[in-house]
């Protein structure tokens, strides 16, 4: 896609929330492939966006193939979509667009009873004025199944979850744990194809959360059903799930395995977001092969490896439609904030104002052809850039000349906004050049807690001392705050040996567990 | 749990000891006399009375007869004496204007009551009334609310629209709707006639009359049930819909299953409300049909009222007032068990 | 012990906010020379309406016109504008010994009151009794005994609209003589043959005394009578009474009608101006028609039948046996408000003055040009102006030499009442295949009878 296409696709984008200093960045730049899901998946859903009637777009771009037996967690911060996906796949929300096949067939439009799904919510739902019994049976009683199968059903249900002696009871008089599992109940007594969890373990205390956890793995190694979960709680993540789907701001951050996601976390976010205590991030430089930490006198450097090194200008390469896409989406953003402040200026202003204007523009280069380098788009971007603020300097001393006229703070406001952004995408721009053309670069340095050995200051080994600031014990570990090259992290080590504040310890660490990421895309670098 | 913070917790951080402090010396600066719900906690007992094993504390019971007795007065006086004097007038033969040569006549007028044939067709006309309006006007209201609940466009409007019959006073709708009744020019039998059908004597056929005014009845009370309902409507958890949407249950299932029983209070209460005021009928039968056609519009509390105050027999009215009063107890009584026989 | 103090302050506090000041002036009879003796007077209207307002004005008059009593005492007097509030203040006023010295009453209600004992008589204290029209004196006078006096006669009668009946054939000489039912009938069945306008308005359900009102002759003219407390029914079964209540019968037919479903010869419409409007050829109705239909004057020509100088009032049609005799007794519907002492006057000399004050000549004409009702003093209606022609003069034909037919009862309530179900039996169910009046009267006067 040229970038004259690109520019013209970021100017339609939908308005999302204002820009962030982290890249909004899509993991797929194709938009238009929907083939039906292969034999084996049993869920699928291809390119699922949802937009609100206010032009609030909750999730972008959404794909997931689900196989029989699996269990799915969507695990995010709050707002990022995955009540939206999971409320989509149970037919209460409906798709803006992509599809939806559940067990091979479109189900876009089935109503939710024909969807053959069934949900667990996060506040129970249970129906108030009936007995757990008649909760349970509910479901197969709107499809007429005989009675004495409903009967059967509800008691070995019951009997797994352990309800057997709360059958006659209300839900009010049941405790928190009790009404989660006869809302498990209900969905286990349908035989459901699929189940759907909305964050159903939110509601209980946290001892309770821990055993209710180990209770739905138990159930879903029993009963086998395909189960997709949501959660905020990366633990509950890490702990239930086959497949783990992190989400942020609606889009797709990773999907993978558990320790896939541990151990080779796609971006930035997805480091810092799984793993108790988060992981620890400093800031870093690349130069041909060396990555340097920190500065002054404790400095990390260590080298990458020669895959790294060649690989790199692929990975700068292969995002660098992305990062274009941004800068244009500003540029359009900045373009229209100008055109609109020209817009509602006196006409003597207003003239004055556009002739500057269609002047910065006459001298716009051409945008480069399909087959231009690299470089060349880099650099045709960076002038647009910089013709872009030349505009919303004009327009801002414009604004500035002019007395007093309706709307001129809110303007003004504007184009200070797109202006800034402008200049941040500046900054990205040439951090990006640096890092495509082999130059130094920034990075995001990460590294575990669990990945640092913490000895005495006696150990003959290599490492970097520090003294300990907090010294947080669990029990059979500790929690210890440091500084290290410039920043206060945390470490977990072993409470064999005592540790209080003040005392001096020796870091050792193993460059082969350091986790490196571009700054400008938020990206693994591997 | 003390209300009184001055009791300090040692070793619970500095903070909350000098937030004791502070209030302890707030306290003392305050007026001797305070409100204190439950004692000093422990430094001294408040005196206090017993009546049967429970304690009352003097202070408390004092407070509390200040604010109520003026409320307790007035209503002895315009509740309770009433209804007492009411009581005496029915053993007698008072006239409403001889009421001090009131004569103790026992039950004689008791026995009048169930001679009359009037107050049969009353008690009749009464009880058909409430049986028919209450389902009425309670199932359109809830099918209003409903609706209404639905609607997301003109929501506002069909509100209001519905509302107005309620702010019209019941004297203005019974002459409105006798003017479209009436039957030689009113406006519904001229659409009649115009469709070719035979206009209905609305306001003469003895038992037509009753279901007419059943009829602006309950159009005209809908609307504040209605109101009533949209709120409770939107109170009602909405996961317990999707969670029944997810079960199969269709819109009429999840009606009955979901929407009704978390509307049951309120049910219950617009139920109860409805039915004390659709006993007390008057002001239409009074305007529209002066007691109908042959007496087939005579309500109970129209007959109470004609008796007393036009005819003049304060001790026959009374009489009849005290055996509607019972009946009426009894329907309300047992309709209540009914219902909170469900509840357990 | 301070504490206490305090407490029980706070309480009776509490307790002197119910106080409300009682009601109650006392009225003083100073009867001695250069004393005032005041006499309240209790009416039944608000001060803002238009009869309210004319009271106002009187009493003000009265107290600028300097009367005294024998003793030399000036007389005051004070109103007190009850509204419609006034039943309910009578009646616990009589508790108390509250009563007022004068008092404001319904005609139809001076029997009951009196055998309460709340009126006194006025015999042996009225002077200008000869002034006032027959009706008046009779509908006062329980047992023989003056009890009251009224200042506002409401003469009715039968409203013809002549233009109309011009068209079929009815001239001048026809309207001398007062008109017998069958007459009525007659000129309605011509007019119906004719396409005309042919329906009578008869108000039967008219304000709360309709019924009796304006079709108590119907017992009258035949003959008969409304009987004694007691023994209404005995009264109301005879032959007479019975043959002239059905009268009513041949305007609720739906003999010689083409479509009985949708015409009538009895108006039950919803239009108040029918006859005005010349929507309807009969009516039988008050004087207040007669003052709608001038008020209205400029306006009637819209109309095609207006009843505008097409229209006159001849007395209340009499009966007319089946040979074709025509009853002599004739009587128009009569009788509004009256003003009685009571027996709480301390002076009732004085009261009877201002008794006779608020009924006298200027009284009555005051009334008649500020609310359209008829004088009931014999000079004014011989003297005014506006009552020497047309429909006005033919309503002081109707009131003067007339009867109150209306039965002076205790039990006054109960009958009209039933009598208003009789009528309005006759009105819906005379087609009926069970149609019995004579069995329904019976009912209906039983229970009247049998109640206490």
């Amino acid at each position: 896609m040229s970038d004259e296409e690109m520019k013209n696709e970021a100017a339609e984008t939908v308005e999302v929330a204002p820009e962030t200093e982290q890249g909004n960045t899509p993991v797929e730049a194709t938009r238009k492939d929907s083939a039906a899901p292969a034999d084996d998946v049993y869920l699928s859903l291809r390119h699922v966006d949802k937009v609100y009637d206010n032009n609030v777009q909750a999730v972008f771009d959404f794909n997931l193939d689900v196989k029989k037996h699996e269990f799915v967690v969507l695990v995010g911060p709050s707002g990022c979509g995955k009540s939206t996906t999971i409320r989509m796949i149970a037919g209460l929300e409906n798709i803006s667009s992509g599809d939806l096949y559940i067990g091979g067939k479109y189900a876009n439009d089935l109503s939710p009873k024909e969807r053959d799904i069934a949900m667990v919510f996060q506040n129970y739902a249970l129906y108030p004025q009936m007995s757990v019994y008649d909760n349970m049976a509910f479901g197969l009683k709107m499809r007429h199944i005989a009675h004495d199968v409903i009967d059967r059903k509800v008691r070995e249900a019951a009997e797994i979850l352990e309800l057997t002696k709360y059958l006659d009871r209300k839900p009010r008089q049941l405790s928190g744990g009790q009404k989660q599992r006869v809302a498990l109940g209900r969905a286990i007594v349908r035989s459901a194809k699929i189940f759907l969890m909305d964050e159903p373990l939110s509601n209980l205390d946290a001892k309770l959360r821990v055993s209710m956890r180990a209770e739905i793995v138990k159930l879903h190694k029993t009963i086998g059903a395909t189960t997709i979960y949501v959660t905020h709680d990366q633990t509950e993540a890490m702990t239930m799930a086959t497949k783990i789907v992190v989400l942020k701001d609606g889009r797709v951050q990773q999907i993978g395995s558990p320790e896939e996601i541990y151990s080779h976390p796609a971006n930035l976010f997805v480091a810092t977001f799984i793993g108790s205590p988060a992981m620890n991030i400093w800031d870093g430089t690349l130069e041909g092969r060396d990555v340097t930490v920190g500065t002054g006198n404790q400095v990390l450097n260590f080298q990458v490896h020669d895959d790294i090194v060649s690989k790199r200008r692929e990975f700068y390469q292969n995002t660098l439609d992305r990062v274009l896409f941004e800068i244009y989406a500003s540029i359009s953003r900045a373009d229209k904030a100008v055109e609109k402040a020209a817009k509602n200026l006196l006409n003597l202003t207003r003239g004055q104002l556009k002739s500057n204007l269609s002047e910065v523009d006459s001298h716009q280069a051409e945008p480069p052809s399909e087959e231009a380098t690299p470089e060349e788009r880099i650099e045709a971007a960076r002038l647009r850039l910089k013709a872009a603020q030349k505009k919303c300097e004009l327009a801002l001393s414009q604004l500035d000349l002019s007395n007093w006229f309706p709307k001129r703070r809110e303007l003004t406001k504007n184009i200070e906004l797109v202006y800034a952004a402008l200049g941040n995408q500046l900054q990205r721009l040439e951090q990006f050049d640096a890092g495509l053309s082999g130059g130094r670069c920034d990075l995001a340095v990460g590294l575990r807690p669990e990945e640092m050995e913490i000895t005495t200051v006696d150990d003959p080994r290599e490492g970097f001392e520090s003294e300990v600031v907090v010294a947080e014990l669990l029990g059979a570990s500790y929690y210890l705050h440091f500084n290290l090259f410039g920043k206060e992290i945390v470490a977990e080590c072993h409470a064999s040996t005592p540790m209080v504040s003040g005392q001096r310890i020796k870091v050792i660490i193993d460059s082969s567990h350091i986790h490196v990421f571009d700054k400008v895309t938020q990206l693994r670098i591997d | 749990m003390d209300n009184t913070a001055d009791v300090t917790r040692e070793g619970e951080g500095e903070r909350l000891t000098r937030y004791g402090e502070f209030l302890k010396r707030a306290k003392s600066k305050l007026p001797r006399m305070h409100l204190s719900l439950k004692g000093d906690g422990g430094k001294h007992r408040q005196p206090y009375f017993k009546i049967i094993r429970t304690e009352y504390s003097r202070e408390e019971t004092l407070w509390g007869w200040i604010f109520v007795l003026p409320c307790v007065i007035l209503g002895a006086i315009f509740v309770l004496g009433p209804i007492v004097i009411s009581l005496y007038y029915a053993f007698t033969d008072a006239n409403l204007l001889r009421l001090d040569e009131a004569q103790w006549v026992g039950f004689e007028n008791f026995k009048r009551v169930f001679e009359d044939s009037t107050v049969g067709l009353a008690l009749t006309n009464t009880l058909t009334f409430v049986v028919e309006v209450v389902p009425l006007q309670l199932f359109t209201a809830l099918g209003l609310a409903l609706l209404v609940n639905k609607i997301t466009h003109g929501n506002t409007f069909l509100r209001w629209a519905f509302f107005v019959p309620v702010m019209l006073s019941l004297a203005i709708t019974s002459m409105l709707w006798m003017n479209l009744l009436n039957d030689s020019d009113g406006l519904i039998n001229a659409l009649i006639l115009a469709c070719g059908g035979i206009p209905v004597n609305w306001m003469t056929d003895e038992v037509i009359t009753l279901q007419a005014i059943i009829f602006i009845s309950a159009w005209q009370g809908a609307g504040y049930q209605m109101m009533i309902f949209i709120s409770a409507l939107k109170n009602v958890d909405h996961s317990l819909y999707e969670a029944s949407e997810i079960d199969g249950a269709g819109s009429w299932n999840r009606f009955v299953h979901v929407t009704l029983p978390a509307i049951r209070p309120t049910f219950s209460f617009v139920l109860i409300t409805m039915l004390i005021s659709a006993f007390r009928i008057v002001t239409q039968p009074m305007i529209m049909t002066q007691g109908g056609p042959n007496n087939h519009t005579m309500t109970m509390s129209y007959y109470i009222y004609l008796q007393g105050t036009q005819y003049r027999d304060i001790g026959y009215s009374s009489a009849i007032a005290l055996i509607f009063t019972f009946v009426m107890a009894a329907v309300s009584l047992t309709l209540r068990r009914l219902f909170e026989g469900k509840k357990d | 012990m301070n504490k206490n103090i305090r407490l029980g302050a706070l309480l009776l506090t509490s307790l002197t906010a119910l106080t409300s000041c009682g009601g109650g002036g006392d009225q003083s009879n100073n009867d001695v020379p250069g004393g005032t003796v005041i006499v309240e007077v209790w009416v039944h209207k608000n001060q803002q309406e238009p009869e309210g307002r004319v009271y106002n004005s009187l009493m003000e008059s009265f107290n600028n016109s300097g009367f005294t009593t024998a003793s030399g005492a000036n007389i005051r007097m004070s109103m007190v504008f009850c509204g419609s509030t006034i039943a309910t203040r009578i009646a616990s006023a009589q508790l108390t010994g509250g009563l007022p010295d004068v008092l404001a009453v319904d005609c139809t209600d001076i029997t009951s009151y009196v055998d309460a004992g709340l009126l006194v008589s006025i015999d042996d204290t009225v002077t200008t009794e000869d002034s006032y029209v027959d009706s008046v004196i009779d509908e006062c006078t329980i047992d023989g005994s003056l009890y009251a006096l009224s200042g506002m006669e409401a003469p009715g009668g039968l409203y013809m609209n002549t233009g109309l009946l011009a068209q079929v054939g009815y001239t001048e000489e026809d309207y001398a003589e007062p008109w017998s039912w069958k007459d009525v009938k007659e000129a309605m069945e011509k007019l119906y043959a004719a396409d005309l306008p042919y329906q009578i308005q008869l108000n039967q359900n008219f304000g709360t005394d309709g019924a009796m009102y304006f079709h108590s002759n119907l017992v009258y003219s035949a003959g008969g009578d409304f009987g004694t407390d007691g023994a209404v029914e005995a009264a109301l079964t005879t032959p007479e009474a019975l043959a002239g209540i059905e009268q009513l019968e041949m305007f609720y037919t739906d003999d010689g009608l083409d479509n009985p479903r949708t015409e009538a010869w009895a108006y039950t419409g919803s239009n108040a101006s029918a006859f005005e409007q010349g929507e309807v050829a009969f009516e039988i109705y008050g004087p207040w028609d007669a003052t709608t239909i001038e008020k209205n004057k400029y306006t009637s020509a819209q109309y095609e039948h207006a009843a505008y100088n097409n229209y006159q009032i001849l007395p209340y049609p009499v009966y007319e046996d089946a040979s074709g005799n025509k009853s002599t007794l004739v009587a128009n519907p009569c009788g509004s408000y009256c003003f009685g002492v009571t027996k709480d006057t301390e002076n009732k000399e004085a009261a009877t003055v201002a008794l006779e004050y608020l009924t006298g000549r200027d009284a009555t004409e005051a009334m008649f040009s500020e609310i359209g009702t008829f004088p009931t003093n014999k000079d004014s209606l011989a003297e005014m102006e506006q009552l020497q022609t047309g429909a006005f003069k033919q309503l002081a034909d109707n009131l003067s030499n007339n009867e109150f037919t209306r039965p002076k009862m205790v039990k006054y309530p109960q009958m009209k009442d039933a009598y208003t179900r009789v009528l309005d039996y006759i009105k819906n169910s005379c087609n009926d295949a069970s149609y019995d009046l004579e069995a329904y009267i019976r009912d209906q006067m039983g229970t009247v009878d049998s109640a206490r």
